[in-house]
């Protein structure tokens, strides 16, 4: 008793300290104004390049920018700062830019905003993948018309134009004050904390209903979820899929899925040196393909947050042609069988064996991190050896570590999840899997099938000039891939997994998180 | 006092210098090329072989490793630590952004495993192998054993999801700083109150704590003049180290908190292979971890007057 009396006032002291420093959260929040949103987003990933800051536009979009073209969810190009465009022949995109725009410091928007910010991207380098460098020409025609004609033949420069990192600057802006023509306008960044928008009245289109939006970097995916638990934030970016579910049971939340964006996929080295030489077999490629039962994978790994698909590329991208790939479904049997024939024959501890040399294949694992696979590799290495495969399983502690072990070549199979940030149908089997020219660290030396595969790329995604072409061209190029090399093993078509407040309405899910538009967001009282 | 303290900082350089080496050595023989993760970070795509070439090149990661760190070398004595890979900011502006924010986090910490560490251990002492001095142990057992990052977690739970008291995440306040202190306080609390009580149980056995007893002192006299001040020397000691270490754990709490601190900024430079922060971040963490443990040597003559500067160079010395 004596004891519990001395304590008594240390017990004192730490409540009152605790009413002390605790927030009244509730009270800050309703000062705030009742058209303010708090969004929990993925980590900072902001680059102060000098001569093109990223801050405002990649990865986390704060809809400050727009750019000349816009992609809608189902990855269409649309007008946005061009009302029309046109192709002119050899290698020029000619753009009729919008009238009546101003940028969010009052200047005109017009030929000469395209001009600057098209310098600055060559300046900087981000241009150069889409012909956007120092030998591109940029011509002003009159003040609301202007010609690009990027520095190699580009027929996909439209549907690349999308992503935000080619959005339109004001000139002169200077790196840390971000200004565009966006429905909301920059206030403050903190590195690593937060960047702050508000609306801008200015905005040539219908107005942002939201006051203000501040994005908080948190780099953890589970206290993400947790921060929109305890309310501190309405929105959350990237759900982890094993809390989904009980997000969307807690009241007053609830969980938006996008569209297919993201994907994951196995890809088999088809050049391995010794010892990973494997991949150059087709019986083996396609054992694998059939071995594995891919919706126990999007049910129990992915939590039902993805859906099983042919390709690698979002089905919506490829319109009318995601026909074109058949895919494969589940059949341990015919893998079996398929292996027999190729003189795989099952070994005394239930593992193939041909010449004296096991069934022995390495799935490196780790782009972008291992973490977001879960227990796929675990999953596969299990049906797998139902048909006779030992999968040994490597897990790369990051993608630094997993890029080079992919150059070096240290893998039979090499899992990723990769996503389609543009609109361009050829952005992932061109930039993935063609062969043409590269070196031996190269993606398209290990996984590019060469031949006919190159000569798709080359006619029909590099110049066909049409989106219909491109659409046209992805889907034959993925046609080779699965259905005919079977170098590509299409896992899951994922989901992006958004964590809402039932009070956030109008929030339509882009599948291409960097592309999330605020424009239609609202807060219900 | 002078003498010591000046070879004690010139003993700074030598370390600093293997320091450096080490951060250089170690940064390159990581498997990757930051040259990669520059240009997808700064254009959103998978580069291709050649502008992966291209930018070692403007990086200088195409130069001999000598030429390299002489380069860097060369610049960090003037005060430039170079441009960070992964954000493109000056790495001396970033590492004086973030620091604070981690000596903050590490200095509340520290704060509260004294506060409770030794309270706990001097209890358990007193009450040793009764039923208090047992729940000590216990608690003390758990809070050493749970990894950090699930009792953030059902921190966060508790009193942000359910109890509303604190903020989940983030900056701002003291309010902010109680859930990431707490749980980066946790182990060193029950590693504190286990010492505290081992410390204190050996010296009172001791012939003075004995003699103290016979005057008639009164217990709660015995306890803290007698028993503890003698113990508090590995408890100093273990208190300079344990600083250093709430610095490097410091990373898995300021990354659930999103707690912008240098913890937190060097684990995504290491994932990115951001050589000019890395090399810096072990640079600055070697002259935190040298000045801490200078300040506990400088400590040692005020609180047990047998200790000297002389004995303590000895004995570091020795070490």
């Amino acid at each position: 008793m004596a004891a519990s009396r001395r304590f008594r006032p240390v017990v004192l002291i730490l409540l009152a300290a605790t009413v002390a420093v605790a927030p009244s959260a509730s009270g800050a929040r309703a000062a705030a104004g009742a058209q303010t949103l708090v969004v929990a987003s993925t980590a900072d990933g902001y680059y102060e390049n000098p001569k093109l800051p990223s801050i405002g536009k990649y990865p986390t979009n704060a809809n400050i920018f727009e750019t000349l073209v816009r992609m809608t969810p189902n990855y269409a190009v649309v007008p946005d700062l061009a009302t029309r465009w046109q192709f002119i022949p050899p290698n020029t995109w000619r753009f009729h830019l919008r009238r009546g725009v101003r940028f969010q410091n009052g200047a005109r928007f017009d030929a000469n905003a395209v001009k600057y910010t098209m310098g600055r991207l060559a300046a900087s380098g981000s241009g150069a993948y889409i012909g956007i460098d120092k030998k591109a020409a940029i011509r002003s025609v009159d003040p609301y018309t202007v010609d690009i004609t990027p520095s190699f033949p580009n027929r996909r420069l439209l549907e690349q134009l999308v992503h935000p990192e080619n959005s339109i600057v004001a000139p002169g802006s200077t790196p840390n004050h971000p200004v565009g023509t966006g429905p909301f306008k920059f206030v403050s960044y903190r590195r690593n904390r937060e960047i702050v928008v508000q609306r801008w009245d200015g905005y040539w289109g219908p107005k942002p209903r939201l006051q203000r939006i501040t994005f908080k970097f948190v780099p953890d995916a589970n206290a993400r979820a947790l921060a929109l638990e305890s309310g501190a934030v309405e929105a959350a970016f990237d759900i982890p899929r094993e809390s989904a579910a009980t997000v969307a049971s807690h009241r007053g939340l609830r969980i938006a899925r996008s569209p297919v964006g993201a994907y994951e996929a196995l890809y088999f080295d088809i050049r391995g040196a010794s010892g990973f030489d494997l991949g150059q077999d087709a019986a083996i490629r396609q054992a694998v393909e059939l071995g594995i039962d891919r919706s126990v994978i999007v049910k129990d790994v992915w939590r039902g947050n993805a859906s099983v698909i042919q390709t690698m590329i979002p089905p919506s991208i490829l319109g009318p042609y995601a026909g074109l790939v058949q895919g494969f479904a589940y059949n341990p049997g015919q893998a079996g069988r398929i292996l027999d024939d190729d003189g795989w024959k099952l070994g005394g501890d239930g593992i193939r064996v041909k010449n004296g040399r096991r069934l022995s294949l390495t799935l490196v694992v780790g782009f972008p991190n291992a973490d977001i696979h879960g227990a796929m590799p675990e999953a596969v290495q299990a049906m797998l050896r139902q048909v006779g495969i030992d999968l040994k399983v490597v897990k790369a502690p990051d993608e630094n570590t997993y890029s080079s072990t992919l150059s070096a070549g240290q893998g039979d199979l090499f899992a990723e999840v990769g996503n389609q940030n543009d609109a361009n149908p050829c952005f992932l089997p061109d930039l993935l899997f063609y062969f043409k020219g590269t070196s031996h660290g190269d993606y398209g030396y290990r996984f590019g099938p060469g031949g006919a595969f190159d000569q798709v790329i080359e006619s029909k995604c590099r110049t066909g000039v049409s989106e219909a072409a491109a659409k046209q061209g992805a889907a034959q190029a993925m046609r080779i891939l699965v259905d005919e090399q079977r170098i590509v093993v299409p896992v899951a078509g994922v989901f992006r997994i958004y964590g809402l407040s039932t009070k956030v309405k109008g929030f339509q899910p882009n599948p291409s998180q960097t592309n999330q538009s605020w424009l239609t967001v609202w807060l219900a009282k | 006092m002078k003498g010591y303290l000046l070879r004690r900082l010139a003993y700074l350089v030598p370390v600093l210098v293997g320091i450096s080496l080490l951060a250089f050595g170690l940064g390159r023989l990581a498997p990757g090329d930051p040259a990669r993760d520059v240009i997808a970070r700064t254009t959103g795509h998978q580069p291709t072989h050649r502008e992966v070439l291209a930018e070692r090149h403007r990086l200088g990661l195409d130069r001999g490793p000598a030429v390299q760190y002489l380069s860097w070398v060369g610049h960090a004595v003037r005060g430039d630590l170079g441009i960070s890979y992964t954000s493109g900011e000056p790495v001396a502006r970033a590492i004086g952004d973030t620091l604070p924010l981690t000596l903050e986090l590490a200095a509340a910490a520290f704060l509260l495993s004294l506060l409770l560490g030794v309270p706990l251990g001097l209890l358990a002492a007193a009450r040793s192998w009764s039923w208090v001095d047992h729940a000590v142990r216990t608690v003390a057992l758990v809070g050493a054993s749970v990894p950090g990052f699930w009792v953030a977690y059902l921190l966060i739970l508790a009193f942000s999801v359910h109890l509303h008291v604190f903020p989940p995440f983030g900056t701002g306040g003291l309010s902010h700083l109680v859930l990431p202190a707490v749980t980066l306080a946790l182990f060193d609390i029950a590693l504190l109150a286990r010492l505290t009580r081992a410390a204190v149980l050996e010296t009172l056995g001791e012939d003075h704590v004995r003699t103290a007893r016979a005057k008639g002192l009164a217990e709660r006299r015995v306890l803290v003049m007698h028993a503890l001040r003698p113990a508090l020397i590995p408890l100093v000691t273990w208190s300079g180290m344990s600083f250093g270490y709430l610095l490097g754990y410091s990373v898995v709490v300021e990354t659930v908190f999103a707690w912008p601190g240098l913890g937190y900024t060097a684990v995504l430079a290491i994932q990115a292979r951001d050589y000019p922060f890395i090399q810096a971040f072990a640079l600055v963490m070697a002259v935190v971890f040298v000045g801490l443990n200078l300040a506990v040597d400088l400590l040692y003559p005020h609180i047990d007057p047998r200790t000297s500067f002389s004995s303590a160079q000895s004995s570091a010395d020795e070490g």
